[in-house]
């Protein structure tokens, strides 16, 4: 079994840090527990990476670990003058219930990648992938406290925008990255298979985004929603293509 | 200077512009593809029926150079472009949800009293569907429409100019590459000589030059479960010889492929129960370089939109 020292301590910071976020004023604590549960996520990376002697982000279990990282890191890097205590509260909590998946979910270590994955691709691919989720994450909750909050949620727009430009940004690098990969390793940019798909309407989604906030008659209730649509998509294309009836082999699969 | 609002250029669509904007440009589309296969079948039959389409699709080209203004506004709206992107992924979404094969009796099998209506739809195969591709030429157009609309071409709108006049050549190298490309697998044992590649279709197709597969090296590792064994890496050394007697030798591995004259090989598979045999996928894709140029471009593109001009905003005020 793979085990790393580093799994509880990150836990139970995320939770730790969500209580900083939520009921203390000055932002510094929270942030500072933010920063050391991102710092113990790396931590279980790193200790994986050393134990297997590949990347750490085949199976399920170990990709939730680097989605977690990266929402410590873009929770850090997208600042605000103000604290907005339901996004980073929000946030800290959710990335808290992933480290729990993580742990509640032991496995037995997968030793080898299957050759078509052991290219200098994989780690940049994965990455770009794992912090686009983790911006659009942060905007899905910025969008819940848009919508709950009404009027008084005007602070959460530009925090909620900030978030969907980098994870825009991150989604078209991971597309351009896996095309060009593609094209190296199986002479294909594109193969419509269903991942790649899904990644394709995720790309679509948000680009409605960005091209619905200049339409007449649009709100920014109908930017929000659109924010937490794009979410839906992009949480099933990471987690959902086993429920789809194209049983694939195909290397997206995660074990 | 006029207003954004002011500008007729910006005026909305009516919905009857949109509908006709959308008629004129599935007429047109169909004519090219035929056009486009009749260049690539080299047949005078179906050059004949190209021209005669573009013939009868004058009165249209006529009626839009006539009322050009009232296209550009449609084609290049925003409306037009939401809508085909609401589309698109309602498209792309049921080639996922609906089994793709070629295989129409498991289809037939799995699908029941309502094969025959989705095989009819093509929905079996969504995304070589002459509606799919329809709709990918309506994006194409509606993209060249917009930085048209806009004439995008002056430094200020580069990166309007690059994400969606990027997006226009990744689609058009997607169309170069389902046009004049092609792929087959030819699979080869140690020792073995062939000029011969299989399409996906089954037919048999030459390559300009032969391969003969001299060695191929397979590395196994201890699997996951005691006892079994996983192979974690494998590599076949072919010699090419082409008609004019040139030599080329490569080793290809997977993620390691090898090119020569245009064609592609890539160490695609193994077969566990025979050793000896390597599964060589073969690739002729003169849509590629486009292709690749085409996203490189969107990305640009789009950073210039989303990032450099907001920043340059954020700090000069303009």
């Amino acid at each position: 079994m793979t085990f790393s020292p580093f799994e509880v301590p990150a836990f139970a910071l995320f939770i730790l840090a969500a209580l900083g976020h939520g009921m203390l004023h000055r932002r510094s604590v929270g942030l500072a527990l933010t920063a050391c549960a991102g710092v113990a996520c790396l931590g279980v990376v790193g200790t994986a990476w050393h134990q297997l002697g590949r990347p750490p982000f085949k199976t399920l279990r170990e990709s939730l670990v680097l989605f977690c990282a990266c929402g410590a890191l873009l929770q850090l890097l997208l600042r605000r003058r103000h604290a907005l205590p339901l996004v980073d509260a929000g946030l800290s909590a959710g990335l808290a219930g992933a480290m729990a998946w993580v742990i509640g979910h032991p496995e037995v270590p997968l030793l080898h990648l299957p050759p078509t994955l052991q290219s200098p691709w994989f780690v940049p691919h994965v990455v770009v992938y794992f912090l686009a989720y983790a911006a659009l994450s942060m905007a899905a909750v910025a969008a819940v406290a848009v919508l709950l909050l009404g009027t008084a949620g005007a602070a959460y727009v530009p925090v909620m925008h900030r978030s969907l430009v980098a994870g825009y940004i991150l989604l078209s690098a991971g597309l351009v990255v896996g095309a060009i990969w593609a094209s190296q390793a199986w002479g294909s940019y594109w193969a419509w298979d269903a991942k790649e798909n899904w990644a394709l309407i995720s790309w679509f989604t948000y680009t409605l985004y960005f091209h619905v906030r200049r339409l007449p008659g649009r709100t920014v209730r109908t930017d929000a929603w659109l924010a937490l649509t794009g979410f839906a998509v992009v949480m099933f294309t990471y987690l959902g293509m086993r429920l789809l009836p194209v049983a694939d082999a195909s290397v997206h699969n995660c074990q | 200077m006029m207003t954004a609002e002011a500008d007729p250029r910006n005026k909305d669509a009516t919905l009857g512009e949109l509908c006709l904007a959308v008629v004129a440009s599935a007429w047109l589309v169909n004519v090219v593809q035929v056009l486009l296969e009749a260049t690539r079948v080299k047949a005078m039959s179906l050059m004949a029926c190209g021209v005669a389409l573009a013939v009868l699709a004058v009165p249209t080209l006529v009626h839009i150079a006539l009322r050009r203004n009232a296209y550009w506004r449609a084609l290049g709206s925003l409306q037009f472009a939401t809508a085909v992107l609401m589309t698109l992924v309602v498209a792309t979404m049921s080639g996922t949800l609906i089994v793709q094969t070629a295989n129409l009796g498991a289809f037939s099998v799995r699908y029941g009293a309502a094969a025959p209506l989705l095989t009819w739809m093509h929905l079996h195969d969504v995304y070589a569907s002459f509606w799919f591709r329809w709709l990918l030429s309506l994006f194409t157009i509606g993209l060249a429409a917009s930085v048209l609309r806009r004439r995008a071409w002056r430094l200020k709108q580069i990166g309007f100019l690059f994400s969606h006049g990027g997006a226009v050549l990744l689609l058009a190298g997607g169309i170069a590459s389902a046009t004049y490309g092609s792929r087959g697998v030819v699979n080869l044992q140690v020792g073995d000589t062939t000029s011969d590649y299989a399409l996906e279709s089954g037919i048999k197709t030459k390559l300009p030059f032969s391969l003969n597969l001299q060695r191929f090296d397979v590395d196994k590792r201890p699997g996951r479960s005691a006892g079994t064994e996983t192979i974690v890496d494998f590599a076949s050394t072919i010699a090419a010889v082409d008609s004019a007697g040139r030599k080329n030798t490569a080793q290809i591995r997977v993620n390691a492929p090898s090119t020569w004259q245009g064609y592609s090989l890539y160490q695609a598979s193994y077969d566990p129960k025979n050793t000896r045999l390597s599964g060589i996928l073969v690739v002729h894709d003169p849509g590629l370089p486009l292709a690749l140029l085409g996203l490189v471009a969107t990305l640009l593109g789009i950073l210039h939109i989303l990032w450099w001009i907001p920043r340059r905003v954020a700090t000069r005020g303009t």
